[in-house]
């Protein structure tokens, strides 16, 4: 009986296995598009359309979409209700008609239901509500990220998430590390705005694919694809702080399989500003020439992409009237390649080489402290995927980094910071996935490091959807990092406190513990998302720039005790009404090191961070308006002189409004705002203002706003393909 | 008195022209439109179409409903707008609904 049973079953499951979908591609003419890529969305399970345009798909019962795509004719999906139903599918040539769309769904920051790893993304609708200007400005409505200054006198701008500073998060750029070392320090500012396509935001310990660093999360950065809808796009924008800004960006298809884009930006800002009327420039001068130029070739079998990128900045700040004069000159020249093989599809198994490259050149002074620093890096990485039956995936390979810095530091005296650095290493990363229903990724990776030895990197994702509307996600892993301590604290340069380094200074070594989960509530037709999350950064080995013990200088050493971040965020999303979505969060951060033996706050680190922000839309979205509102907490300043203390000990809490009105016509839009509408400004940002030369003079004190009310327009046009 | 008179002529000279002005609601069914993408196509050009008043969408039954000013354009009008872009749609029901003021 038993035996019956069983094969029944397994007749059962094997007809299952052996059902196809059936159907045929074509244009809307009725003409076969042989060739067309038939795949289920998410996998590399697919088939390619014959020459009369039909094709069969092995069922699948873990997947319903088919994702439909040909190049020169608009990617399409299906959903496949009836597995005997025969799918007569049209795609619309892109030359033909006459408009756009890159995100796919309705809310334009998404919580991901389908990555494993818990991830945000910010979409280009939600890079239209900050209008300006480039990757910086682009979290201005995520929750997740804050942005703030890190000195009061390069306008630099840096990142923080789960409340450490943007040196634990890895940033990639086409998912590949970008921006580090010493282009960590301006990097934001490297990235303008219409070149983006969208943002990925990874919180927690991310994928061991692109290395072992990625200590608090990853952020990902596409640019505009070459074979998108978009063939011309241009922006310009103009601010009453002096800034104008043009952007122009072109696709351009050689033929069928060859596609192109270039990419050029402009902006500066000529206004020598200074609304506090201390004498010192709020914000530097920056002009910068920025230009890029991408290929993507693409056959059944193989894909190919190309980028380089060329950008050149100067910034110019300090005192208007005096001898202390700030001056960064940047070049910095980029390339990647890319190589897919595709192997078998319905295997999905492929194989990967990416291969990329920079040079990166600063030349600064501030004041009479002059830093040089030179980066050149070299990354390789070979990936191969296959999967074992739908349940099981797996992805390996070898990756090599090469960093060589040359740096030059003089106060007083010059001195070089040579150093050498190269990790290779081997990695594997398995999927197991139920239905799912329930998804393990498993990975680790082991590294040689030439200064700092074996590093083993495990980490681990767990999700659980417990139904189509609550998820829940789970992940452990652990990170290193080699500090880069001058490029990293070139903020510390507008400041005359002294520079102790330790020489025996260690890599960086974290563990990130986190959970999150995801639900989707039906309120009377409308979809209320509410997640919460909780993250645990705790470092075994950390720098710590001590600035507590003395007022008067800086002192880098080894972590000595315990280091921690905490993280909890819960955060609600809605269309209340029609056309009016409401985004509310809410996070508390608890952020502590050991500083001089003793437990405590971060400095310059807020407690907690509210963010709600409204978009509305008229019904046919001629109009939009967006308003954003954060509640920063307070916090903590470094210890002042006891004696003669020149700044405050605590900081308080303040808020930041910003809002925005477009007007969307058929090809054009046109947008004004302003930024910073209370008008809040950070007082006393700059310690002993008057006396640059003073061993009292700090700029680096920074935890608020520095530019007030800002009111600013701009316009875009594009050419789309539709 | 007078600014009473001024206001009750304003109001009926409104009145009158929304009475002239008829809203229509066609319902298409649209073949070929699948997903999110075919959405925002169709959104961004039809919203652009004269007459037309609001746009939604049903994607599971392939419909595009239509709310348009029946003095500006027509279901034919719409129908060949939407063909242009690529959109095979058929007529299924069209109700007028004379606005009541």
């Amino acid at each position: 009986m038993k035996a019956i049973i069983i094969n029944i079953t397994l007749l059962f499951s094997l007809f299952t296995l052996q059902s196809q979908i059936k159907g045929r591609v074509a244009d809307i003419n009725n003409q076969p598009l042989a060739g067309a890529n038939i795949l289920w969305l998410n996998t590399q399970i697919g088939a390619v359309a014959d020459a009369d345009g039909y094709f069969t798909i092995p069922a699948s019962n873990n997947h319903n979409t088919l994702i439909i795509t040909y190049v020169g004719y608009v990617s399409d999906t299906v959903t496949v209700t009836n597995r005997d139903e025969f799918y007569n599918i049209v795609l619309r040539d892109n030359l033909t008609l006459g408009e756009v769309s890159i995100e796919r769904a309705r809310l334009s920051t998404l919580k991901s239901r389908q990555a494993i790893v818990q991830t945000e993304k910010i979409n280009s609708e939600e890079l239209f509500k900050a209008a300006c200007c480039n990757l910086s400005e682009s979290f201005e409505t995520n929750p997740s990220v804050d942005v703030s200054y890190s000195d009061a006198a390069t306008g630099a701008k840096q990142i923080k998430l789960l409340g450490l500073s943007g040196s634990y998060v890895q940033m990639m750029t086409e998912n590949i590390p970008n921006l580090r070392g010493i282009a960590s320090v301006f990097g934001l500012g490297y990235i303008p705005g219409s070149w983006m396509e969208s943002i990925q935001i990874s919180k927690g310990t991310a994928s061991v694919i692109n290395g072992y660093e990625a200590i608090t999360g990853q952020i990902n950065v596409e640019y505009k694809k070459p074979d998108g809808d978009q063939i011309v796009h241009l922006n310009a924008f103009g601010s009453d702080a002096g800034r104008v800004e043009t952007n122009a960006n072109a696709a351009i298809n050689i033929n069928s399989r060859l596609t192109t884009g270039v990419f050029l930006h402009y902006s500066d800002e000529f206004i020598k500003l200074d609304q506090n009327n201390d004498n010192f420039m709020d914000m530097p001068m920056i002009r910068q020439y920025n230009f890029a130029n991408r290929w993507k070739f693409h056959s059944n079998k193989y894909e190919f992409q190309a980028f380089v990128r060329a950008l050149s900045e100067r910034r110019m700040g300090g005192q208007i009237d005096g001898d202390y004069h700030i001056g960064i000159d940047t070049k910095r020249y980029e390339f990647f390649v890319k190589n897919g093989f595709l192997i078998n599809a319905e295997k999905g198994e492929s194989m990967g080489l990416i291969i990329s490259g920079s040079i990166h050149n600063q030349d600064a002074e501030y004041g009479h402290r002059k830093y040089e620093g030179n980066q050149d890096n070299l990354y390789a990485n070979l990936i191969y995927a296959t999967s074992f039956g739908e349940m099981h995936k797996l992805t390996t390979g070898a990756s090599i980094n090469f960093d060589k810095y040359a740096e030059l530091l003089t106060i007083h005296t010059s001195e070089n910071f040579p150093r050498k650095e190269l990790a290779a290493g081997t990695f594997a990363e398995y999927t197991f996935n139920y239905n799912d229903k329930f998804i393990a990724l498993a990975g680790a990776r082991i590294d040689e490091n030439s200064l700092y030895g074996t590093l083993f990197t495990p980490r681990l994702h767990l999700k659980y959807n417990a139904s189509e509307h609550f998820q829940l996600r789970a992940s452990v892993g652990r990170g290193f990092r080699s500090p880069n301590i001058l490029a990293e604290n070139n903020n510390l340069l507008a400041s005359n406190r002294i520079l102790n380094i330790d020489s025996n200074l260690k890599m960086e070594e974290s563990w990130n513990y986190g959970i999150s989960f995801l639900s989707h509530i039906d309120i009377f037709n409308r979809d209320l998302t509410i997640s919460g999350e909780y993250y645990h950064t705790q470092f075994v080995n950390q720098v710590i720039a001590d600035m507590d013990s003395d007022p008067h200088a800086v002192h880098f050493q080894n972590l000595d005790g315990q280091s921690y971040s905490r993280n909890a965020q819960i955060e609600a999303n809605m269309e209340v009404l029609t056309g009016l979505t409401i985004t509310a969060a809410h996070r508390i951060m608890d952020v502590k090191t050991t500083i001089a033996g003793v437990l405590r706050q971060k400095p310059l680190t807020s407690r907690y961070k509210s963010l709600i922000t409204a978009t509305y839309q008229t019904p046919l979205k001629k109009w939009q308006f967006d308003f954003t509102a954060q509640f920063n907490g307070g916090g903590r300043l470094p210890d002042p002189d006891a004696e003669n203390p020149l700044w405050e000990k605590t900081f308080k809490p303040y808020t930041v409004l910003n809002a925005q009105i477009t007007k969307n016509f058929k090809t054009w839009s046109v947008y004004g705002g302003s930024e910073n509408i209370t008008n809040f400004v950070q007082a006393n940002a700059i310690i002993d203002v008057t006396n640059p030369n003073s061993g009292n003079f700090d700029a680096s004190l920074v935890w608020g706003p520095l530019h007030g009310r800002k009111f600013y327009v701009g316009l875009r046009w594009s050419l789309d393909k539709y | 008195m007078k600014t009473k008179l001024v206001l009750s002529v304003i109001f009926s000279v409104l009145f009158s022209f929304t009475a002239f002005s008829a809203k229509q609601t066609a319902i298409f069914n649209v073949s070929n439109m699948h997903g999110e993408h075919c959405k925002k196509i169709i959104e961004k050009n039809i919203a652009y179409e004269k007459g037309v008043k609001a746009l939604t969408f049903d994607l599971t039954k392939n419909l595009v409903t239509i709310t348009f000013d029946d003095a500006k354009t027509n279901t034919e009008k719409l129908q060949t707008a939407l063909k242009k872009i690529g959109y095979d749609a058929t007529l299924e029901t069209s109700k007028t609904e004379t606005k009541k003021k």
